[in-house]
Formats: structure tokens, C-alpha cells, sequence
């Protein structure tokens, strides 16, 4: 060792290489803590604060809340920048596939008010496909062997999928009908 | 689409006796495209694609759909088995089809499946010899118009969809500017065949070979033709790390492939992918397409996926999910919403905050969706107000 | 690849016809659009949805099957946990793997090219039998379902009839 202290050696290269790897990986991780520290997040590693991706779903729950997590997590935790982000029209970025948020959302991140159930266009499958007519007239009819479900014509086709789909409303309404007849009995 | 249009499929074979054959067609079938395996490939994972559906996926997703264990494109292998065995298929599926739909309905008339069954294998010699003298009349078409005559009804359009892939493969044949001799089916040059005619004894290897070659095994005859014509492989395609390409690089290396090179990065990303796996699936096929016919392909997919097809690219689509319901959603919070806003109009009285000026869009889609936000930055808890 | 994504789902379609499945119907609402669907599905029995029909819309993105489809309830939706109120499905199958909204999932049960149309209807009907309230995409009805089951069955029947016409 003494003697030939001015010549690099590999140990030596190997040394400090894995010192300033260690250097570098030390700044940027307390780089990104002390980015966090203005907000209330607190990030270790992958985590994220399940109350601020809460918080931001809350404000635009058209997005998704992976999209969310990943921007917090690149960010810091910081819900002011991210929301900057989505209002100013940047959009976030889809985070890559082996993005995986450490901490899920509690499922019951309910919003302030149930939704109430959409009734915009709660019509009844009789409704929706016509088949009032249907139902008078083939209320005894008992449904036909099962019909071949292709053909070489495309409007035989689509006849015979309508043909299939009104066939199985009809046969549940019957058969609902029947078991309601029997219970009443 | 044709209102006839129609696609042969393993289900074809339920309606026969020969049930049995569909789950040995669908093991035939690609599983992504449920197609016939076009240039099979075998994955590290031992699961066979089609050579462009496997790197369609690996291109999206970098694993097997199969079994989701990831892979890379460079360690796809061609599948040679497969490939004969398809289209040794492929070849047999028309004629054994039309006997087995033949036998469900007619069990009796023996005679006539005899002769089908004796003249389909070669029928496709015959097709390609009625190409140049025109004088046989006993082709395929000719045996289903008979059988149709003597009463039987066969579900014609599978057959017909075959013998359409197969003129297809002729034309192929054809393409190489070669035409067969009459007599003894070898193909030459046009000026040749004269030359040849004063020769040829129409020996009896001539059409052995020719079937051979229809049968598509082991390339001799025609096909082998053809690749001597192409004596340069194409060379693959490398895949590019588009991140380290400014975008002015990454146009010139689109004009330079000769693929068009409009339109945004994020577009050109996508089309160079595609184009990537066109060409490296057309270096898989034994008998590669031209650059003219990749170049087709490619604006196919331009047309339907890339930057012709309509799809809403505004910038709503950046910032909303295309399956939120943002009707429903502000008109169930209707009475929230405005709430909110009276309220934050009250605080806003109070004190004067900076603002964050919205920068969605005023022309947005829906009008009525989630009311636009206005935000306080040092507030902790944002304020909602309408604009 | 268009072709070849109007090639698939029309072999599916004929596979769907010729071969279908038990309780379900499924096809193009007009074959000049081979990309939006509707499907009807049984409700499996022994649940409070049997003797039920439930109609969906399923909507095939241009690059199908590398990406899924989406599907919806039409008319009125389905009362049940994993289904938001304006019928959307929320279903493993229906997510591509990179894709996780609900963190529950086995990537194995997501979206693959290999997967098909008839696999994600009966997915969704034994989705119906054995609701996940892991990540609900209706919370009310998740929340009855937990903890008032008999309350949920008793709506669940209702919307049944109601669907029907009856």
C-alpha cells in the first residue's frame, strides 16, 4: 500500500465508487423529503398520504386516483402543486405499469352525500325492446326449439340475435310469472 | 361489411358429425386474433402467437397474454410445426368440412361423396392449371354445384371463404411473374414456356411436386422460386428508446425508414411501434410481403388508430376519464355545488386570495360537468366557487 | 389491425351465437358497427338476482383486445356493490394490468388479449352471485349488502321485477 499510494488500484475505484453511489443516493432522498416538508404529507418511499389523495379525489373525482397517487408521489405529497397541475390543463400523467401506491384509498372514502341512484333511464327491458305486443300474445306460447343462432345473411342474423334476446326476456317474465302464480297459491 | 359476409370458425365443425374437429381447429387459432396462426411464433414462455399479435402485445404490455410472465420480442423463435401444421389444415379444412356437412345431410348418396372426396385434395392443382388453359371443368365449384343439384344443401360460404384464401395464396404464387407449364405445372418465365413446351414429356413429377408445394410444406417448387428472387432478407427493425430521442431525430429516423412523419411525438411513437412490429412479423413470413404492401398496412392502421381516426383529442380527454359520468355526477351534487359556492362567495368577501386562473377549457364537451374549481393555494382545504 | 380487431369480435360473435353459453346473449347492435355490443345475462340462480335479465352495453376501444372493453348496465342499472350507480361494471377482468383503481386485484384476473367477450359475461355473472365490498363502486349498496343483507335481497328482487316488467 505505501509504496504505490499515487496509482489507482481497483480496490480503491471500487471503494469510492460505491461511496459516492451511497453520496448521491443520500442527497436526492433528503432532496425530496425536505421538498415535502411545506405541506402536511409525509413521504417515505413509495407512501402516500391516503387523506390528500382523498382530499384531491374529492376536488376532481373525474380522475383516476392511481393518476393521483402517482403525482403525489413524484411530487412530494404536495396537494397544492398537484392541483395546480390538473387546473391548469397539464393534465397528470399515466403512471407506468410498475407503479404500485403503497397505501389504498379506505374503501369507504364515502363522499359527503350518497349518490343517489341515477333514474335518468330506468325503463324495464319490455320498454326497452318492444315487446309490449309480445307479451299479450305469447303469454301461453310455449318458447320454440332452441333456434340455430347463425346464418350466412347478415340481416338473418341480426334477426336471429334479436330473435335470442327476446326469447329470454320473454321466457324470465313467464317464468317469473308462473313462480309468482304458484307462491300466491 | 357484405350482408353475406362471413368467417370460417371452429364452431363451423358443431354442426357436423365431426364435433370433435373444433377444439382441434381452435388450437390452430392464434388466441388474440382467433385467427388461423399467420407466421406462429413461440414466446421463452412456450406459448405460440401469430408473429405480429405477440409483438402487438409485447409492444403494449412487454408480457405474454397467456400467462403474463414477461418477455422480450428479440427472444421470439419462428414455430416451423405450427406453421405446417396450419396449413396442412388450412388446405384439408374445405374439402372435409364439405364431406362432413355432405354426410349430415344426405348419409345415403355415397356416390357423390366419393367423388368429392377423391377430387377435392387435388383441386387446387387443377384451380391453377384452368388459370392458364382454361380447358378442365372438373374444379371445385364444379363439384358443389353438382352436389347442390343432386339436392344437398351445403353451408356454402365456409368453403367459398377458403377458396378465396386460397386464390389469394395463388395470386401470390402468381406475383412472382412466373407461369406454370400446362403439362407438367413447373413454373418458368413467359418466354420460357415455348421453349420448354418442346421438351416436356409431362412426366409425372411435375404435378407431385406442384402438390407438394399446394400442400405447403417444405418450400420447393414455386415458393422456392420466390425466395431466390429475394435474395436480401429484410433486416429487423431495432426497437428505439424513445425517450432518448428529440423529437426533430425521431422525425428524420421516420422519414428515413420512409413511413410518413406528421403529426405529434407521442403519434410518431405509436406509428415507428407499429411499424416496427409490420416489419419484423414480415421478416418471420417465409414469404415476406414488399415494403408497398407493409406501407398499406400501415395506413390501415393510421386510418382506424392512428392519427385519421376520429377520436376526441381535445384536451377534456387529458383531464376526464372517458368513463365518468359527468352529468350524473353534477346533477346528483347539484344542491352541494351550490352550496359550496355561496359559501366560498361569503369567504371570498372577506379576503382577498390569489387565484389559480382555470385553464379548462371554456368550449369544454360538457358544459354541465363537475363545476370548474378555483383553488387558494395557502389554504389548506380548497374552496370551491363556480366561475 | 382494424381488420383484424373487426375479424376478432366477429368470430366472437359467431362462436357467441352457434355456442352460447348459458344465460347469455350477446352481439353488435348493428353489425356496421361491430364495436358496441349488447348483452343480456341471466342472474345466477340461488342469488337474489335470479330469474332476473340484466341488459348491458359492452363498448370495444379500437386497439381490442390489447385493451378491454367497457361495459354498462342500461336500464336502470344493477343494485350492486361492484357496479356504479350509473350501471358501469367494475370488475377485475375489465382492467388491464397496469391499470389497478381497486388494489385487491391479482394481476392474473385482469384484462389479457386472450380474454374474450364470453369470459368477461361470466365473470360479471359470478360477479353478480358473489358481490367483492373490498372496493366498492357503489357504496350504498355495498355498505346494505354488509350489513342489511336481507334489506339488499329484498331490493335486489324488486329491481328484478321492475326489469321485467312486472
Amino acid at each position: 500500500m505505501p509504496d504505490d499510494e499515487p496509482s489507482l488500484n481497483i480496490p480503491s475505484l471500487l471503494t469510492l465508487a460505491v461511496v459516492s453511489f451511497f453520496v448521491i443516493r443520500w442527497f436526492f432522498k433528503r432532496d425530496g423529503e425536505s421538498g415535502t416538508s411545506g405541506s402536511r404529507g409525509r413521504t417515505r418511499g413509495n407512501i402516500v398520504d391516503p387523506a390528500q389523495v382523498e382530499q384531491i379525489s374529492q376536488m376532481f373525482p373525474q380522475l383516476s386516483t392511481r393518476d393521483i397517487m402517482w403525482d403525489l408521489q413524484r411530487n412530494g405529497g404536495n396537494v397544492a402543486a398537484t392541483t395546480e397541475r390538473i387546473l391548469t390543463g397539464r393534465g397528470l400523467d399515466t403512471p407506468p405499469p410498475s407503479f404500485q401506491p403503497l397505501v389504498a384509498i379506505p374503501p369507504t372514502g364515502v363522499p359527503a352525500q350518497p349518490a343517489p341512484a341515477t333514474k335518468s333511464d330506468g325503463q324495464d327491458l319490455i320498454t326497452r325492446y318492444n315487446l309490449a305486443g309480445k307479451v299479450v300474445e305469447g303469454s301461453e306460447a310455449e318458447p320454440a326449439g332452441k333456434p340455430s343462432g347463425w346464418s350466412q345473411n347478415k340481416e338473418e342474423r341480426q334477426r336471429l340475435l334479436q330473435k335470442r334476446r327476446d326469447d329470454m326476456i320473454l321466457a324470465a317474465r313467464r317464468k317469473m310469472m308462473q313462480k309468482e302464480q304458484g307462491g300466491a297459491q | 361489411m357484405e350482408p353475406t359476409f362471413d368467417l370460417p370458425d371452429s364452431t363451423d365443425w358443431l354442426a357436423t358429425p365431426l364435433k370433435l374437429l373444433a377444439p382441434l381447429e381452435s388450437s390452430l387459432r392464434c388466441q388474440v386474433c382467433k385467427d388461423f396462426f399467420d407466421n406462429p411464433v413461440i414466446t421463452s414462455c412456450s406459448h405460440t402467437f401469430c408473429s405480429l399479435c405477440i409483438r402487438r402485445c409485447l409492444s403494449t404490455e412487454g408480457k405474454c397474454p397467456t400467462c403474463r410472465s414477461s418477455d422480450q420480442e428479440l427472444k421470439l423463435r419462428r414455430n416451423w410445426a405450427v406453421q405446417e401444421l396450419v396449413e396442412a389444415f388450412t388446405n384439408a379444412r374445405p374439402s372435409v368440412l364439405e364431406l362432413a356437412s355432405g354426410a349430415t345431410n344426405s348419409a345415403g348418396d355415397a356416390e357423390v361423396m366419393g367423388e368429392v372426396n377423391t377430387e377435392q385434395p387435388a383441386s387446387k392443382k387443377r384451380r391453377l392449371e384452368d388459370g392458364v388453359n382454361g380447358a378442365e371443368t372438373r374444379t371445385e365449384e364444379g363439384v358443389r354445384t353438382r352436389s347442390q343439384s343432386r339436392g344437398i344443401t351445403l353451408p356454402v360460404q365456409p368453403a367459398a371463404i377458403e377458396i378465396i384464401d386460397d386464390i389469394e395464396d395463388e395470386e401470390y404464387i402468381l406475383d412472382d411473374g412466373l407461369v406454370p407449364c400446362p403439362i407438367c405445372q413447373r413454373r418458368m418465365k413467359n418466354e420460357a414456356v415455348f421453349r420448354h413446351l418442346d421438351t416436356c414429356n409431362g412426366d409425372q413429377n411435375g404435378p407431385a411436386e406442384s402438390k407438394q408445394a399446394a400442400f405447403g410444406s417444405l418450400s420447393t417448387g414455386p415458393r422456392k422460386a420466390t425466395r431466390d428472387a429475394n435474395p436480401n432478407p429484410p433486416e429487423r427493425l431495432p426497437a428505439i428508446n424513445y425517450s432518448l430521442l428529440k423529437e426533430t431525430v425521431l422525425r428524420k429516423k421516420l422519414k428515413d425508414l420512409g413511413i410518413p412523419n406528421w403529426g405529434p411525438r407521442a403519434l410518431m411513437q405509436r406509428r415507428h411501434t407499429e411499424w416496427m412490429n409490420l416489419w419484423n412479423a414480415n421478416c418471420d413470413s417465409r414469404t415476406p410481403k414488399n415494403k408497398g404492401q407493409l406501407l398499406r398496412e400501415l395506413d390501415v392502421w393510421e386510418d382506424t388508430q392512428g392519427g385519421k381516426s376520429s377520436t376526441p383529442t381535445d384536451t377534456t380527454s387529458t383531464v376526464m376519464r372517458k368513463d365518468f359520468d359527468s352529468v350524473g355526477w353534477s346533477a346528483s351534487y347539484d344542491t352541494d355545488f351550490k352550496q359550496l359556492i355561496v359559501n366560498a362567495r361569503k369567504k371570498s368577501e372577506a379576503a382577498v386570495r390569489s387565484t389559480i386562473p382555470s385553464a379548462l377549457p371554456a368550449d369544454s364537451d360538457e358544459p354541465q360537468s363537475a363545476p370548474i374549481v378555483e383553488t387558494a393555494v395557502e389554504v389548506p382545504t380548497p374552496i370551491y366557487a363556480i366561475i | 389491425m382494424s381488420s383484424m380487431t373487426q375479424n376478432r369480435l366477429f368470430r366472437e360473435y359467431k362462436t357467441l351465437s352457434e355456442n352460447p353459453p348459458d344465460g347469455i346473449t350477446a352481439g353488435p347492435v348493428s353489425e356496421d358497427d361491430m364495436f358496441h355490443w349488447e348483452a343480456l345475462i341471466q342472474g345466477p340462480e340461488g342469488t337474489p338476482y335470479e330469474g332476473g335479465v340484466f341488459a348491458a352495453e359492452l363498448k370495444f376501444p379500437k386497439d381490442y383486445p390489447l385493451s378491454p372493453p367497457t361495459m354498462k348496465f342500461v336500464g336502470g342499472g344493477v343494485w350492486h356493490p361492484n357496479v356504479y350507480p350509473n350501471g358501469t361494471v367494475c370488475i377485475s377482468i375489465l382492467h388491464p394490468p397496469g391499470d389497478d383503481p381497486n388494489h385487491y386485484e391479482h394481476a392474473s384476473e385482469r384484462w389479457s388479449p386472450i380474454q374474450s367477450v364470453e369470459k368477461i359475461l361470466i365473470s360479471v355473472m359470478s360477479m353478480l352471485a358473489e358481490p367483492n365490498d373490498e372496493s366498492p363502486a357503489n357504496v350504498e349498496a355495498a355498505k346494505m349488502w354488509r350489513e342489511r343483507r336481507s334489506e339488499y335481497e329484498k331490493k335486489v328482487r324488486e329491481e328484478v321485477r321492475k326489469g321485467l316488467g312486472l
